[in-house]
């Protein structure tokens, strides 16, 4: 059950932060649902001042999946916490890139490290101006640097013969 | 009258059983009793049973309702209390959660920017040397190219002074061929007064024996002059172009190693300020590409 619950929170969500967040928003929802206003509650109502329309669908979409499956509310409720935990067991990178990009962009990150790494791994996205021209990441504890410092490095002799032909042109 | 019925009873049942032995009797008496079990059994269970009257069964319903009644609010008001225990539990043990998280990401964040500063400070640290070796790189071609300029005036001074050497021979010259032409003429002077003209062919081949020894000695300074003064400015040239050489290609050597970092670091400003975010998003997959390439995910 709780793998099933997992899979489907994975299926849309990339970074470890957007996973925590969401997490967050589920427990919000359940436990007005289940010790407050009942099963009359809307999604909608409960959580739309903390996010904006992309969270809230993919919010509704989970809860229509775990409905579909027949997953007792109480029984999401209650795996919140242990889902939280088991989280921070799945494969992870640590991706530095130079600006913040828009959550469609940093989905498209997560979707290409989820068709060319692992199928389940989530981001930690940080920013670090260093990382211009490129990004760098830590992966399984190891810092990898594929900045523009990396591809300068790699055409050094062609830049510096470059450079030479110019300065020491008589 | 029932001694004589009992006894026609008797003789009735010892009629009907003339002729047969114990065990037939024995068994036939067993049937009877059997029979009479089940009639009476049967009579048990077909009895008719007393009927429940409405009005009682109405009142029975009543009770029964009014208990079940008790019973769900008892249960209602003990499950509530139960739900609320729980609920008060969870949320203690959820802000239990969230005050251990707390201080873990304050813990991480603490480390987090320790790190940084670390991190920052040695960057600091190796630019502030990397400056500082340059600086001073060139503060030791400086210094040699001042001491080449102090070595260079001193060939001058040098020059110079030999120079000046060679003109106070030249005056010197020139005052003593002054001084001949002087002594000559008062020669002449008196040779014109006391001597006849036999002499002045004698005064003549005098006067061109000192005029060509005058000239060869202004042409010897002259070509002393000369050879002074160009040996003492290949010599020069020779050092200044050596000394240019060398200072040009100390200079370009800092460059070499220096222009990787600069262009990095003016590349960095550019693409920091220039590129779009698609850009920068296609300049990430690159990497990632680049990074799968190499076999790092494996």
């Amino acid at each position: 059950m709780l793998v099933k619950i997992i899979s489907t929170m994975l299926r849309n969500t990339y970074t470890t932060d957007d996973f925590i967040e969401r997490l967050g928003l589920m427990r919000k929802y359940y436990n007005k649902r289940l010790f407050a206003d009942g099963e009359d509650v809307i999604l909608r109502d409960v959580i739309l001042e903390d996010c904006d329309d992309h969270v809230l669908a993919i919010l509704e979409d989970w809860v229509a999946t775990f409905t579909e499956e027949s997953i007792q509310p109480l029984v999401i409720y209650e795996a919140l916490d242990s889902i939280q935990e088991d989280m921070m067991g799945l494969p992870a990178v640590t991706l530095y890139v130079p600006v913040r990009f828009r959550s469609e962009e940093t989905e498209r990150f997560g979707v290409w490290f989820r068709e060319n790494v692992q199928p389940n791994i989530l981001l930690s996205l940080r920013i670090d101006p260093r990382a211009t021209g490129g990004c760098s990441f830590i992966w399984k504890d190891v810092f990898y640097d594929f900045s523009l410092k990396y591809f300068i490095d790699k055409q050094r002799e062609d830049i510096v013969a470059t450079f030479n032909k110019y300065t020491h042109a008589k | 009258m029932n001694q004589a019925t009992s006894s026609e009873i008797l003789m009735t049942i010892d009629t009907l059983f003339q002729g047969w032995g114990i065990l037939e009797t024995i068994l036939v008496l067993f049937l009877f009793i059997c029979t009479g079990l089940l009639f009476v059994l049967i009579v048990i269970l077909y009895r008719p049973r007393p009927t429940l009257m409405p009005e009682k069964a109405q009142e029975v319903i009543v009770n029964a309702e009014e208990r079940a009644r008790t019973i769900i609010t008892e249960a209602t008001i003990e499950a509530r209390n139960l739900r609320s225990t729980i609920e008060k539990e969870r949320l203690k043990a959820l802000s239990e959660d969230h005050h251990a998280i707390e201080r873990f990401l304050d813990a991480y964040r603490f480390q987090l920017e320790k790190n940084i500063k670390e991190l920052s400070y040695g960057v600091e640290k190796e630019h502030m040397h990397a400056t500082s070796r340059f600086v001073e790189s060139l503060q030791n071609i400086e210094g040699r190219v001042s001491l080449n300029a102090d070595e260079a005036k001193h060939s001058m001074d040098s020059f110079t002074s030999q120079s000046s050497t060679l003109f106070e021979r030249l005056s010197y010259e020139i005052e003593n061929v002054e001084e001949g032409i002087q002594h000559l003429a008062l020669a002449l002077e008196e040779a014109a007064e006391n001597e006849s003209d036999k002499n002045t062919q004698i005064v003549r081949e005098e006067m061109q024996k000192i005029g060509k020894e005058t000239a060869r000695s202004v042409v010897d300074v002259a070509k002393g002059l000369d050879e002074v003064l160009k040996v003492n400015i290949e010599n020069e040239f020779k050092s200044i172009s050596k000394e240019l050489g060398q200072y040009r290609e100390a200079r370009m050597r800092l460059i070499n190693e220096r222009i990787l970092v600069l262009i990095e670091e003016t590349a960095q400003i550019a693409l920091q300020k220039k590129l779009s975010l698609e850009d920068q998003a296609d300049l990430v997959y690159r990497s990632l590409e680049e990074a799968k390439q190499r076999g790092v995910f494996v």
